[in-house]
């Protein structure tokens, strides 16, 4: 069981990545910015992993990304980011961030659910696929 | 010779003929004979007379007259030849010396003598004897009557015979002036303009010359034969002026000659410059040419000049000069000039004196000349040649200049030093940097950054991008493309205005990210609550089963509408009809309808209509943009905004105002927003959904149904969209 913040403006996907975490006992909280999940993520208590949406209005998941690993606190958390671009040019952009995993949607549950298990054990980075 | 002008020819009376004159003069001469016969019975003749005369006196009179008539000095006067003869001093100086009817009759028959055998034509002849028998006896009648009884001569006799000089002069000009406007309707007035001096100098001369022979005789007869000496003096001077003013003359025409064939030009205007001017050299007073090509020009247009042979100059005889030449030559003009014949001649000269006195000035083109008139023609010939080259290069810069001109793409020529040598209209309007005539080096300071950017590109096949911010503040996208050309070291580049292509391309990028998440996000859910349902269906309650079946409903018919737009967008790109179904609609039923697709606006959404609003559309396509725009205003305004519609009605145009309280849209963005892919926001980070496609999709169906759909918007206040359609009426 883990901790897992989920930041994505959609409501219908946060809603069955929730649903999905749930069901596997996962513990999960919701931002629906990048704002907020900043905010969160300023308290002392830290979730064990992150799923960040990039397309977001406002501050985009990459923004979010870049001041989570300047900050000491959270530059080593896990964090899975979503998108649904998956330009090159958007892919170099998010492991330039520093992103743990880099999954484009729409993806597949099991898969988040086999990422999320493998970062939460410290397993090995994805390697970008190009 | 006097140029008849039309249109100021004055009315000459019918009965004014040249037979009439030739006949007055002929009658009034015999008349004026029979007076000067009779005059001695009523006037006492001075002492000075010799009467009777003896026959030698006679006969020397005759003789002086016939010479008088052939040795001439040719005087230029008005443009033409003047002949200047001495018949005034022969019968001033007969009145003198001879009883008036011995002193008349001898010159008229030394006048005749010369006439006959010089065959000259028979009513120039009459007329000649009659107008002098006319003037000669107003002159003498004159002088008797004012010299009185006066036994001495004296200064009364001069006096009278200066008096009788005027009378002669009058006369003759009187009778000159008949002639000439019978003969070619020349005005009167303009002939005594020309000739009333000369003629009246010439009487006056002829005077003093007549008083001092007279003087001589009556102090030594011997020595009077040295009275001539003044006119033979005279003669001699006028001869070596008059030469003179030829040679001037000739020359002046020789360097208009030099002049016209080394101007290039086309033969219309070389030729007959050239012509004209050859005329002038040789005192010719015709010129005609025909070319090849059948141009044909001259002062004689009916009259065209024989062939003559390659390099050749030949005297035209007989039939090949036209009636009123009496001698001409030929010149062959050879084919570079357009081939062709070019003829120059005279109308008077041929006559029995001007062939056979040695004085007399007689028309020809000497032998020698023939060599330089050949070469001459090759000089006209090679002017026409350049004339057209001119012509050829003149035509294809101007097609050149057409093109530099007309393209649509900038052209920049820069040579080794960096001179800009073009700086075509095109390059000008697209960086709006005008770069004056007679360009400086790019080198220099004040030379705008865009050029020298332009101008130091690499040479690269495909052409360098070149961003800049124009003056007036339009960033502009370029591509410069640099030929270099190896022979002179010049660079030719090629400016393309890439703005629209580049901007295209972004907003097609956009579109393909915002669409690639439009799509990849409602999937997301679908494809995720399927998977579960399928591995984890036991472990879900029954009620979260339904929620979640409903969620992928609910983003399957979102999915759906997003592929309908897409669909419509692809087919106003391929022109396409989009199909619409015409139909008398209730507008306001319509977008009731369309606001019930918005439940959570419903509080804040006022829609003022009480009665139906009969409309010309389809009902569907209504309602998509009633949906399109009110989604739009919802997007764009706070939580709590109010949207308003509204509704205008004209007899033929019915309108709905769909009205938002948002930020507002830019002035410089409210026609752009129209444009197919067209977002404000980066797709990155936009708040709002959307393809980019909904206000270009509404426009389009609101344009295929008869109206439009337009945009006011105050940044800060808030947007206002109109739908227009075409009215029902009721």
């Amino acid at each position: 069981m883990a901790t897992i913040l989920i930041v994505d403006d959609e409501p219908s996907v946060r809603d069955v990545i929730r649903d999905t975490l749930e069901l596997e006992d996962h513990v999960v909280f919701e931002a629906v910015d990048g704002p907020s999940a900043l905010e969160t993520l300023s308290q002392p208590q830290l979730p064990d992993c992150v799923v960040l949406d990039i397309m977001m209005p406002g501050i985009s998941g990459l923004d979010v990304l870049t001041e989570l690993r300047a900050r000491p606190a959270t530059s080593a958390l896990p964090v899975i980011l979503l998108t649904a671009a998956s330009d090159d040019a958007t892919t170099w952009a998010g492991w330039s961030a520093g992103a743990n995993v880099f999954l484009p949607k729409p993806f597949d549950p099991g898969a988040l659910l086999d990422w999320i298990d493998r970062v939460l054990e410290g397993g090995g980075e994805m390697e970008p696929t190009l | 010779m006097t140029q008849v002008r039309e249109g100021l020819r004055p009315l000459r009376p019918p009965w004014l003929s040249v037979g009439f004159v030739v006949s007055f003069a002929t009658l009034a001469g015999v008349l004026s004979l029979s007076v000067l016969a009779w005059l001695p019975a009523v006037v006492d003749l001075p002492a000075h007379v010799i009467d009777p005369p003896p026959v030698w006196l006679l006969a020397l009179f005759v003789a002086l007259a016939a010479v008088s008539d052939v040795v001439y000095v040719p005087v230029r006067h008005a443009d033409a030849w003047e002949e200047l003869t001495f018949v005034e001093v022969v019968i001033i100086w007969g009145v003198l010396i001879l009883p008036p009817f011995a002193a008349l009759s001898t010159a008229l028959l030394g006048f005749a003598l010369v006439a006959l055998l010089l065959r000259r034509p028979a009513v120039k002849f009459l007329f000649n004897l009659g107008s002098y028998a006319i003037s000669g006896a107003g002159l003498m009648i004159t002088y008797l009557i004012l010299v009185g009884d006066s036994e001495q001569f004296g200064l009364r006799s001069v006096l009278a015979l200066l008096v009788g000089a005027v009378v002669f002069t009058t006369l003759n000009l009187f009778m000159l002036t008949l002639i000439l406007l019978a003969a070619e309707g020349v005005p009167p007035r303009e002939l005594l303009e020309e000739q009333w001096a000369l003629s009246l100098g010439m009487a006056v001369g002829s005077v003093g010359v007549a008083t001092v022979a007279l003087s001589i005789e009556q102090s030594n007869p011997a020595l009077t034969p040295f009275a001539a000496l003044p006119v033979i003096a005279l003669w001699y001077a006028y001869r070596a002026s008059s030469a003179h003013a030829e040679g001037r003359e000739r020359s002046r025409w020789l360097v208009e000659l030099g002049q016209a064939v080394a101007t290039p030009g086309q033969p219309q205007v070389v030729i007959p410059r050239a012509a004209e001017a050859l005329r002038r050299v040789y005192a010719a007073d015709e010129y005609a040419v025909v070319l090849a090509s059948g141009h044909h020009f001259g002062t004689d247009p009916a009259w065209v000049p024989p062939p003559v042979p390659p390099r050749q100059v030949r005297t035209l005889v007989g039939d090949e000069l036209p009636d009123h030449w009496d001698a001409g030559v030929g010149i062959r003009l050879d084919d570079q000039s357009g081939g062709g014949v070019l003829a120059i001649g005279t109308h008077h000269q041929q006559e029995w004196a001007t062939r056979h006195l040695p004085w007399a000035r007689s028309w020809s083109v000497p032998e020698t000349d023939e060599p330089a008139l050949v070469a001459l023609t090759a000089a006209v010939g090679s002017s026409v040649r350049a004339g057209q080259t001119l012509a050829e290069l003149t035509a294809e810069t101007a097609k050149l200049q057409a093109v530099v001109d007309h393209a649509t793409d900038g052209i920049c020529v820069v040579d080794q030093q960096d001179e800009v040598l073009l700086w075509s209209p095109a390059a000008q309007r697209i960086t709006g940097v005008d770069l004056p005539d007679g360009l400086d080096s790019v080198r220099t300071a004040d030379t705008p950054d865009i050029v020298r950017r332009i101008v130091s590109v690499p040479a690269e096949p495909e052409g360098v991008e070149v961003s800049f911010e124009r003056s007036d503040g339009q960033q502009l996208d370029l591509q410069v493309t640099r030929v270099d050309v190896a022979a002179s070291g010049t660079r030719v580049m090629t400016i393309r205005d890439m703005t629209r292509e580049r901007r295209a391309e972004r907003l097609k990028s956009d579109f393909i990210a915002t669409i690639s998440h439009e799509l990849r996000t409602p999937i997301t859910p679908i494809r995720g609550y399927a998977d579960l349902l399928r591995r984890r269906w036991d472990r879900m309650s029954e009620e979260k089963r339904a929620g979640v079946l409903e969620t992928i409903q609910e983003r399957a018919d979102h999915l759906t509408r997003l592929v309908d737009d897409l669909l419509v967008a692809a087919r106003t790109t391929s022109d396409a009809e989009l199909g619409v179904d015409m139909q008398r609609m209730d507008l306001v039923d319509a977008v009731r309808e369309a606001a019930t697709g918005f439940p959570e606006v419903d509080g804040r959404l006022s829609i003022a209509a009480s009665e139906p609003l009969w409309v010309h559309a389809d009902r569907t396509r209504v309602i998509q943009i009633i949906n399109n725009l009110v989604g739009n205003a919802v997007k764009y305004t706070g939580p709590d905004a109010a949207i308003e519609v509204r509704f205008s009605a004209g007899p033929e145009r019915v309108e709905v105002f769909i009205r938002d309280h948002g930020a507002g849209i830019a002035a410089d963005e409210q026609e752009r927003v129209f444009e197919r892919f067209y977002r404000i926001e980066d797709p990155m980070t936009m708040r709002t959904g959307g393809s980019g496609l909904g206000l270009h999709i509404s426009r389009q169906l609101a344009r295929a149904m008869g109206g439009d759909v337009r945009l006011n918007s105050i940044p800060g206040e808030g947007s206002t969209f109109v739908l227009q359609l075409i009215a029902e009426g009721t």
